[in-house]
C-alpha cells in the first residue's frame, strides 16, 4: 500500500525526525510513501477564518485525490484538521463550491473520498499486526511509557474516529504493548499539552505541561511519547523550562516513530535525535 | 551646438560608457556597505559595521584555509552555480528558461561585449566577423530571445506567477529584450548597409576602382547589401570576377554573412527600407541603441532584479557551504541583508508555500514569501511600511506556518527561516504581534466596561444579526441546545486551572448561555473564548450535542472579521 505523507509543517525545520524516523519505521513494514507538495493543514488559520482552514485542508486532499493516494499523518492536530475539514466540505454545499471554485485556478479539485490516517490508526487497523510484532527485534522490555493521547484526533470523535471510546481509549496502548514496552495507565494521558496557548497565554501553557511532566513521573513512566509534531514542540519547551529552572531534568518525551525505530532496532540516523535522555 | 554634437559625436560612446560605469560601481559600493551596515530584525543587539566585517573575514579566512570546504565551494559553484541543478530538480521548462539567459547572456557579455578581453586573447584568429564567432553570436542571441519568450510565457500563464509579477520585473525582461532585439537589428543593418561596405572596402581592401562594380555585385547578389540608388547590371563575368576579388580582399576575414542565421533574413526583410537606411545611416543610429542600452542595464544593476547575477551565484555558495547553519550572529546578520539582494522574484517559494493559496481568501499579498521578501529588503533600504500596509503585513506575517518549505526550495540558497524570524521579533518589538495576541490584548482592555458585571444583563428585544449568523451554520446553531447541565465547565481543564467561575466569561456555559440570551458581545469578550485550548473536551461530553469549541472558533472568526476584516 501508497500513503502520500502529510509530514505537517512544524516538521521541515523543528522536528525533521519525525518524517525521518516515520520513513525508516514504514519502510521496515513495506508501506510505500509518497511526498507530495502539502501546504499546509489549516489549523493555525482555523481560529481566523473558517474559510481559510477549510481552503487550506481541503487542497491537500484535493493534492492526495489527484494523485489517488490515502493520506497518512503523523501529527494529531494536522490529522485532526484535515478530518474536521472534510466533515465541513461534506455537509455544507456552499463551501464546496467556494473552496472547489478557488482549487480550479490550480487545477485541483476536491470532491469527497481521500482517506485520512493518522500514524496510529495506520499501525493499529491497516498493518498486519503480526508482521508489526516480527520487526520488533529490539523488544522494549521493562521500560514504562506514558502515552500522550492528542486532543485534535481523538477529539470530536464523532469526526476524527480515532478510537472507538474517545473517552477510554487504547489505541496507543496498544501500540506501545507491541514494542515490548509496558504502557502506564497515565491519569493525564488524555490531557491537553498545552501548546495552543503558548503564545497566546504562556503562564497556562506551561501549567499544562508542567503537570504533564510531573504527573508521568509520579506514575513511574520511564518514557513519555507523543504521536504529534505540537505535542512534541510543547513537551521540548516544558523541557527547556524545567531545566532553566535548575530541578532535575524531566523523563525523556520522545515520537512513537522513534519508540518503534528503537524496538525495531533502527540506527540512531535513520530515526534522528531523540530527546537528551 | 556641443551638446549635439555630445548627443551624436564620436563621444557618446566613451562618455555614456564612463557614466554607466561609474554608476554602476557608486552603486555596488553602496550595496556592500549596505550589506554591512543595515539590520534585518530586532533593533537590538546590533553588531557594529566593523565588528561585521571582521566576522565576515574570519568565516571566509576558514573557508579558504580548507582544503575540504574549499573542494566543496567548487562543487557548488559548478553544479548550483554553472548547472543551476536545484532549478532542474524543480521544473524543467523554468531551467531551460534560466540556463538560455544565463549561458546566452554570459556568452555575448564575454566573447562578444568583452571581445578584446576575452575573445581576442583566448582565440589568435578571434574577428568577430569571422566564424564560428559569427555564428555562435547568433545562438547565443537566440537563447537568450527564447529565454526571455518562456520567462514573460511562465509570467503571463502561471496562475500564481501572475498574481506576483511587477513592473521590475517586465521592466529587466524588457531591457533585456532590447539589447538583443537591437543586436540582431544592428547586424541586419550592417549586412544591407552600403556605407558600411564602402567602409570596409577602404580600410581592408586593396582593388582599383575599376574593380568595385564587381565586388559590389557580387555582395548586392550573394551577401544582401543595398547600395541605393545604383543599378548594377550583373553579368556572369562581372560575378566571376567579384568572386575572385571576395576571395583576395574580404573572405580572409569575413565570413558569408548568411551564417547570421537570425541577423541575415531580418537585412532580407529589410531591402525595401534598405534604400531610406542606408541613406540615413540609420545603422549608426541602431548601433547607438544597442550600446546605450547595454550601458542603461549596467548602470540599472545595483538597483534592480539584475543585482542578482552578482549575489545569487555568492548566496549559492554560502548555501552550499554553511545550509542554515551559520555560527556567528554577525554573519547571520549579514546573510539576511544580502539574502534579500540575491532574491530573483522567480517565486518558487510563493508557488510552493503552505499558505499562500490564503491570498484567494484573505486578499493579502503579505501571505506571498516573494511580496514579503521585496519589502523587507525596500524597508530595510530605507522605504518604510505605508502605516495603512503595517497590519496587513504582520497579518501576512504571522499566518507564515514556519514550515520552512520555502528556505528549502529557494532556488537562489536563501535562508528565509532566518528572516521570517528576525522579522517577526522586528514586528512584536514594533506593537505588531501576532494578530491573535492583538486580539486578546484587546479583549483584555475592553472587560472592565463590559456590561452584566455590575449592571445587570439586559436582553434587547429584536434579531441580533450575529446570532442570526450562527444559526446560519450548522455547527454553531447547536448552542440553542443547551439546557446549561455545566458539563462543559466541569470537564474544562482551563477552568479546572482557573478555578474561578464566580466572575463572569471564565467557564463555557457562561458563553453558550450568553448566546442563548442574545449576549453576543458578552460571549465575545469572555475569557475562555481567548484562554480555550481547543481540547474539544467540553464538545466531547456535552449531552446536547452543542458543539461549544467549534462556537468558540466562530466566535473568534467573528472578532477578527471586525478587528482585521478578514
Amino acid at each position: 500500500m501508497k500513503y502520500a505523507l502529510f509530514s505537517g509543517c512544524r516538521t521541515g525545520f523543528d522536528i525533521p525526525q519525525h518524517p525521518k524516523s516515520a520513513k525508516a519505521v514504514l519502510s521496515r513494514l513495506n508501506v510505500q510513501t509518497q511526498e507530495l507538495d502539502f501546504g499546509c493543514c489549516g489549523y493555525p488559520a482555523k481560529e481566523k477564518n473558517l474559510d481559510a482552514f477549510l481552503l487550506l485542508a481541503i487542497r491537500n486532499l484535493a493534492m492526495a485525490q489527484a494523485h489517488n493516494l490515502p493520506v497518512l499523518t503523523l501529527c494529531k492536530c494536522c490529522f485532526g484538521s484535515l478530518k474536521q475539514a472534510e466533515y465541513y466540505f461534506k455537509n455544507d454545499p456552499d463551501k464546496q463550491v467556494r473552496i472547489n471554485s478557488i482549487l480550479q485556478k490550480e487545477g485541483l479539485y476536491y470532491d469527497g473520498g481521500v482517506k485520512i490516517h493518522h500514524m496510529l490508526t495506520l499501525l493499529d487497523r491497516e498493518i498486519d499486526q503480526d508482521l508489526l510484532r516480527q520487526c520488533i527485534t529490539h523488544p522494549l522490555d521493562g521500560i514504562k511509557v506514558a502515552p500522550s493521547y492528542g486532543c485534535h484526533a481523538l477529539r470530536p470523535s464523532t469526526i476524527t474516529g480515532f478510537d472507538d471510546r474517545p473517552n477510554a481509549p487504547t489505541i496507543f496502548e496498544r501500540i506501545i504493548a507491541l514494542t515490548g514496552a509496558e504502557p502506564v495507565n497515565w491519569s493525564r494521558r488524555l490531557e491537553c499539552c498545552g501548546n495552543p496557548l503558548l503564545e497566546k497565554n504562556s503562564s497556562l501553557a506551561q501549567t499544562f505541561i508542567l503537570e504533564k511532566y510531573k504527573t508521568a513521573e509520579q506514575e513511574g513512566a520511564d518514557i513519555i511519547c507523543m504521536a504529534c509534531n505540537y505535542c512534541h514542540m510543547q513537551f521540548e519547551h516544558g523541557r527547556d523550562l524545567i531545566l532553566k529552572s535548575g530541578s532535575t531534568p524531566p523523563i525523556p518525551a520522545m515520537l512513537i516513530t522513534q519508540l518503534l525505530g528503537r524496538a525495531m532496532g533502527l540506527e540512531k540516523d535513520r530515526t534522528g535525535a531523540e530527546t537528551a535522555a | 551646438m556641443p551638446l549635439y554634437d555630445l548627443l551624436t559625436g564620436p563621444m557618446l560612446y566613451t562618455w555614456s560608457f564612463f557614466i554607466a560605469l561609474a554608476v554602476f560601481f557608486i552603486g555596488i559600493l553602496y550595496r556592500i556597505i549596505g550589506f554591512f551596515r543595515l539590520n534585518i530584525g530586532p533593533n537590538l543587539p546590533v553588531f557594529t559595521m566593523a565588528g561585521r566585517i571582521k566576522a565576515f573575514l574570519s568565516g571566509l579566512f576558514g573557508i579558504l584555509a580548507s582544503p575540504a570546504r574549499i573542494f566543496h565551494l567548487f562543487k557548488t559553484v559548478i553544479l548550483d552555480v554553472v548547472l543551476q541543478l536545484p532549478l532542474l530538480r524543480q521544473d524543467f521548462l523554468k531551467w531551460v528558461m534560466h540556463i538560455c539567459i544565463f549561458w546566452g547572456f554570459a556568452g555575448l557579455f564575454f566573447f562578444h561585449a568583452l571581445e578584446g578581453y576575452v575573445s581576442e586573447v583566448i582565440f589568435s584568429n578571434y574577428l568577430s566577423t569571422l566564424n564560428p564567432f559569427m555564428a555562435l553570436r547568433n545562438i547565443a542571441g537566440v537563447m537568450v530571445m527564447a529565454g526571455l519568450v518562456i520567462a514573460v510565457y511562465r509570467r503571463k500563464t502561471h496562475f500564481r506567477l501572475r498574481q506576483i509579477s511587477r513592473r521590475p520585473d517586465y521592466l529587466a525582461i524588457a531591457l533585456l529584450a532590447l539589447i538583443m532585439i537591437s543586436g540582431f537589428g544592428l547586424e541586419a543593418a550592417k549586412i544591407i548597409s552600403s556605407g558600411v561596405f564602402y567602409e570596409m572596402v577602404e580600410e581592408y581592401g586593396s582593388l582599383d576602382e575599376e574593380e568595385l562594380p564587381a565586388l559590389k555585385a557580387v555582395w548586392q547578389e550573394e551577401f544582401n547589401v543595398q547600395f541605393p540608388g545604383e543599378t548594377i547590371e550583373v553579368t556572369p563575368e562581372l560575378m566571376e570576377e567579384g568572386e575572385l576579388l571576395n576571395e583576395d580582399n574580404c573572405a580572409a576575414c569575413h565570413a558569408n554573412p548568411r551564417s547570421a542565421f537570425v541577423s541575415y533574413p531580418i537585412s532580407v526583410a529589410m531591402t525595401p527600407v534598405a534604400g531610406f537606411f542606408n541613406r540615413n545611416r540609420l545603422d549608426a543610429l541602431i548601433l547607438k541603441i544597442h550600446f546605450l542600452s547595454c550601458f542603461l542595464a549596467l548602470a540599472y544593476l545595483p538597483f534592480s532584479k539584475f543585482l542578482h547575477i552578482l549575489t545569487t551565484p555568492v548566496s549559492l555558495m554560502i548555501s552550499g557551504l554553511a545550509g542554515q547553519q551559520i555560527k556567528r550572529d554577525e554573519n547571520r546578520a549579514t546573510r539576511r541583508v544580502f539574502d534579500l539582494s540575491a532574491c530573483t522574484q522567480c517565486g518558487t517559494c510563493t508557488s510552493h508555500c503552505a499558505v499562500g493559496p490564503l491570498y484567494e481568501i484573505l486578499d493579502n499579498p503579505w501571505v506571498f514569501p516573494s511580496e514579503r521578501v521585496t519589502r523587507i529588503r525596500e524597508s530595510a533600504w530605507g522605504r518604510p511600511m505605508e502605516p495603512e500596509s503595517r497590519d496587513a503585513f504582520s497579518l501576512g506575517s504571522f499566518i507564515c506556518t514556519m514550515c520552512n518549505k520555502c528556505s528549502q526550495i529557494c532556488p537562489a540558497g536563501l535562508d528565509l527561516q532566518d528572516i521570517w524570524k528576525e522579522t517577526r521579533e522586528r514586528l512584536a518589538e514594533e506593537s505588531l504581534p501576532d494578530p491573535v495576541i492583538r486580539i486578546r490584548d484587546l479583549r483584555k482592555k475592553q472587560t472592565p466596561e463590559k456590561a452584566g458585571l455590575q449592571t445587570p444583563v439586559v436582553i434587547k428585544p429584536g434579531k441580533n444579526p450575529l446570532i442570526a449568523s450562527l444559526k446560519r451554520s450548522f455547527q454553531t446553531a447547536t448552542f440553542s441546545q443547551c439546557y446549561t447541565c455545566l458539563t462543559c465547565t466541569s470537564t474544562c481543564p482551563v477552568t479546572g486551572v482557573t478555578g474561578e467561575i464566580r466572575e463572569f466569561g471564565s467557564a463555557p456555559h457562561q458563553v453558550i448561555h450568553a448566546l442563548v440570551l442574545g449576549q453576543t458581545d458578552l460571549a465575545k469578550d469572555a475569557s475562555i473564548v481567548w484562554d480555550c485550548l481547543t481540547c474539544y473536551k467540553c464538545q466531547e461530553n456535552c449531552p446536547q450535542g452543542v458543539r461549544i469549541t467549534d462556537i468558540f472558533y466562530q466566535l473568534k472568526n467573528m472578532v477578527y472579521h471586525q478587528e482585521f476584516g478578514i
